[in-house]
């Protein structure tokens, strides 16, 4: 029997062939990019929703730099509409002599949360600002790795009493300090499809026993009655503060009567009213909007940033879509806020320009121009604008939940250890919610992991 | 039935080098130290210190949030044991290693055989073969996790064309699991078919006409000549990508983020989410010297096979 050998001719000729593969291997079609799951999506193109439901390919914009005489930073901001972002930068450069190198961040929540806990916990230098959110406000304020904005706010007689105090209070400051001043809201509204509601001749629900009703009637064929994202990736974990807040618990309070009793209503919508689809626990923000905007739900509790990208192709949503506010739940009818804003990192050697990039951007004029993707701004007092209302259509939505009062929305319970809080709570609920436990073990688990972080962190 | 005998490398090397040394002058034995001392304290600070530092650090509350290096001795170990998921995912380890590398280790040597064999456009076939491995798993598991969606997924698309159902992969336990196999031994698989490719190529014909005139058939020259003389290779490849099952979360980070519930939670992944996700430094080096040992487990055992393997030939 012949052995064939392995020659260099040959080698060099299969080497040759593979290089060739993996060359066209890395020309095929990119994958689509999972989007933002702790609060709204990543930046979203024109978008057409074709009858069949097809995943739409989010580009990721390319990063760019401006040169300023007067030095340089470096801004890491999510891979968000670069257009708006670019005249931001732009009139930055323009008034301050300030060069900015725009840093593309990683478009997956937890792939960018750790690209800057790497950056941050080994002390790097290259990042002056960054696009920060609730947790990391916390956690990375914990740390010491954010500047404490108190001296910027007064050198730039920024008036925070312009935004919702929560914001300020409860999700961008940790122990008495600001670490981010917040640019753009996010707040979880109730979208709605008006064409399937006039269809089913229904209304807005005001409760959940009435949601449930709706949503059965909204459900039809290859339609559920409501959008539930159940991964947990940070997904699940915002699911069950909403849910569980409005029955008067909390994610890092499990353990309370309404906890249950919301984790419960939350199964049941898919596994017993069957007005969500059974794939809900794999479901995360990313394929829910791609259902949405491929007709598959009538209803979705989610940020109020998806509702400018939905609207971003006006042909296909106008008159289409709209929200209403959450419906009342055992306990009240609240909603969870929170927002992006701009945090310094501590170890920027070029602190003083980082604080001209905050200061700029907090300005109500150069807000507009950043929120162009559809985001809400933080400024209240931008909400009314009605320019900011065309490019935000929730706008309306969350100025009628200032009007309802402060208690209308809520912070998620954001402390220094509220990742380990909500990783326990989804690893054990999401065993519950695919069948592996009952609700009492699964609240019990998660609570024998909840409480000792308590315990370390707030001597509670 | 034909034997064969190989020289142990290890004893036809060992002389001829330290007579090397004894002839080598003290100055010129200075140099050749002196010349290796910079990769060696090299390998050193990037290979032992790193070990020794998390060892050290598993002793310790460390975490840069809490601002907290405070020694507790064998308590992150402890908590690290007593962990309701330790259990789940040791079991999913030790189950997605043995399966995928078994798995692996089979059609590998299927397909080291089939590439093994004259055919048109074979260099072009070996080349593709290689392309799942070339890619990176962060990008196959995220692929994956498309594929496997319920509405959307390339998978789902072809069983409901069938069958008219749309099974849900990632939330059924036993589904996701069997997912998380599939998509790691079809990215591996090709490598180590390559790898057994070379194997088989060192095996002399002539011991294969012999078998022929001997009347042994194509699977009897397969369990008495390929397999036996392949046997070393397949033990110590099986120990290698034992070692990286062990050590590997990147396709479960991507796919299943340990999900449903903690069913796919590799051990590596839970060091992984200690570390990177909350910042536990020390608890999450418990977690890897627990690690170390397993794989320390599966290294001594595999060297124990070799040997014999070696010791039969």
């Amino acid at each position: 029997m012949k052995t064939p050998k392995l020659s260099r001719r040959s080698f060099l000729k299969t080497s040759a062939l593979t290089m060739a593969g993996v060359a066209l291997a890395s020309c095929a079609a990119p994958v689509p990019p999972a989007a933002a799951p702790t609060t709204a999506p990543a930046a979203t193109a024109e978008q057409k929703a074709e009858s069949k439901p097809t995943p739409t390919v989010i580009p990721t914009p390319a990063g760019f730099s401006t040169t300023g005489d007067k030095g340089n930073i470096d801004v890491v901001y999510w891979a968000d509409s670069n257009q708006s972002f670019k005249t931001v930068v732009d009139k930055f450069t323009e008034e301050t002599g300030i060069g900015v190198t725009y840093e593309v961040a990683p478009a997956g929540y937890l792939t960018w949360q750790q690209f800057m806990t790497t950056r941050l916990a080994s002390g790097d230098t290259t990042t002056d600002a960054f696009h920060c959110d609730d947790f990391q406000a916390a956690i990375y304020g914990q740390a010491g790795w954010l500047e404490p904005l108190e001296p910027t706010i007064q050198k730039y007689s920024i008036d925070l009493a312009d935004w919702p105090q929560t914001l300020i209070k409860d999700v961008s400051s940790w122990k008495g300090k600001l670490y981010r001043l917040p640019w753009g809201n996010d707040t979880e509204i109730f979208f709605y499809r008006t064409d399937y509601f006039k269809e089913a001749g229904v209304e807005p629900p005001k409760t959940w026993e009435e949601l449930v009703e709706v949503a059965k009637k909204l459900t039809k064929d290859d339609r559920y009655g409501i959008a539930l994202s159940g991964s947990k990736t940070g997904e699940l974990g915002n699911e069950i503060q909403h849910w569980t807040n409005q029955a008067g618990g909390a994610i890092n309070r499990l353990d309370d009567p309404g906890s249950k009793e919301a984790i419960v209503f939350y199964k049941e919508l898919f596994s017993k009213h069957k007005v969500a689809p059974a794939s809900v626990p794999q479901e995360d923000y990313s394929t829910v909007f791609q259902g949405w905007l491929g007709d598959k739900y009538a209803m979705w509790w989610c940020w109020d940033g998806f509702f400018g990208a939905m609207r971003t192709n006006k042909d296909f949503w106008k008159s289409q879509v709209s929200a209403f506010l959450p419906p009342m739940g055992p306990k009240n009818a609240q909603t969870v806020t929170g927002c992006w804003g701009w945090a310094i990192s501590a170890y920027s050697e070029k602190k003083e320009l980082a604080e001209q990039w905050v200061g700029f951007t907090a300005r109500p004029e150069i807000m507009k121009l950043q929120i162009l993707r559809g985001r809400v701004p933080a400024r209240m007092s931008l909400w009314s604008d009605p320019e900011v209302q065309d490019q935000a259509p929730s706008a309306p939505f969350l100025e009628a939940l200032a009007k309802a009062g402060p208690d209308s929305v809520k912070a998620r319970p954001v402390t220094p250890s509220i990742q380990e809080i909500y990783d326990a709570a989804e690893q054990n609920i999401h065993s519950y919610l695919t069948d592996q436990v009952n609700v009492e073990t699964a609240i019990d688990n998660a609570m024998k992991k909840i409480k000792p972080i308590l315990d370390r962190d707030m001597g509670s | 039935m034909l034997k064969t005998k190989a020289a142990s490398p290890v004893s036809s090397r060992v002389a001829p080098r330290t007579s090397i040394l004894r002839r080598l002058s003290t100055r010129r034995l200075v140099l050749a130290y002196a010349l290796v001392a910079p990769v060696v304290l090299w390998r050193l600070a990037t290979s032992i210190y790193p070990f020794v530092y998390t060892a050290y650090l598993s002793f310790h509350d460390n975490s840069p949030v809490r601002h907290t290096f405070k020694f507790i001795g064998l308590t992150n170990y402890v908590n690290a044991l007593n962990d309701p998921i330790t259990p789940t995912s040791l079991e999913f380890t030790a189950f997605f290693t043995t399966v995928s590398v078994g798995m692996q280790i089979v059609l590998a040597v299927a397909i080291a055989l089939l590439l093994n064999r004259s055919f048109p456009l074979r260099g072009l076939v070996r080349a593709v073969n290689l392309l799942p491995w070339a890619m990176s798993a962060i990008v196959i598991g995220t692929a994956a996790r498309w594929m496997f969606d319920v509405d959307y997924g390339l998978v789902n698309d072809i069983i409901w064309r069938f069958t008219g159902q749309r099974p849900l992969w990632l939330v059924d336990v036993s589904s996701a699991r069997f997912a998380v196999v599939l998509v790691d031994v079809w990215k591996n698989t090709a490598f180590l078919g390559v790898i057994f490719l070379s194997g088989l190529q060192g095996i002399s014909a002539e011991l294969y006409e012999a078998a022929k005139i001997d009347g042994a058939d194509r699977l009897r020259s397969f369990w008495y000549i390929t397999l036996p003389l392949l046997l070393p290779l397949i033990i110590s490849m099986g120990i290698f990508i034992s070692i990286a099952r062990v050590l590997s979360f990147e396709v479960v980070y991507a796919l299943t983020g340990g999900g449903p519930g903690t069913a796919t939670a590799l051990f590596s992944y839970l060091a992984y989410l200690q570390a990177f996700r909350v910042l536990n430094f020390g608890y999450a080096s418990a977690i890897s010297m627990i690690l170390f040992a397993i794989v320390l487990f599966v290294g001594l055992t595999g060297f124990f096979l070799l040997r014999r393997a070696w010791a039969k030939l």
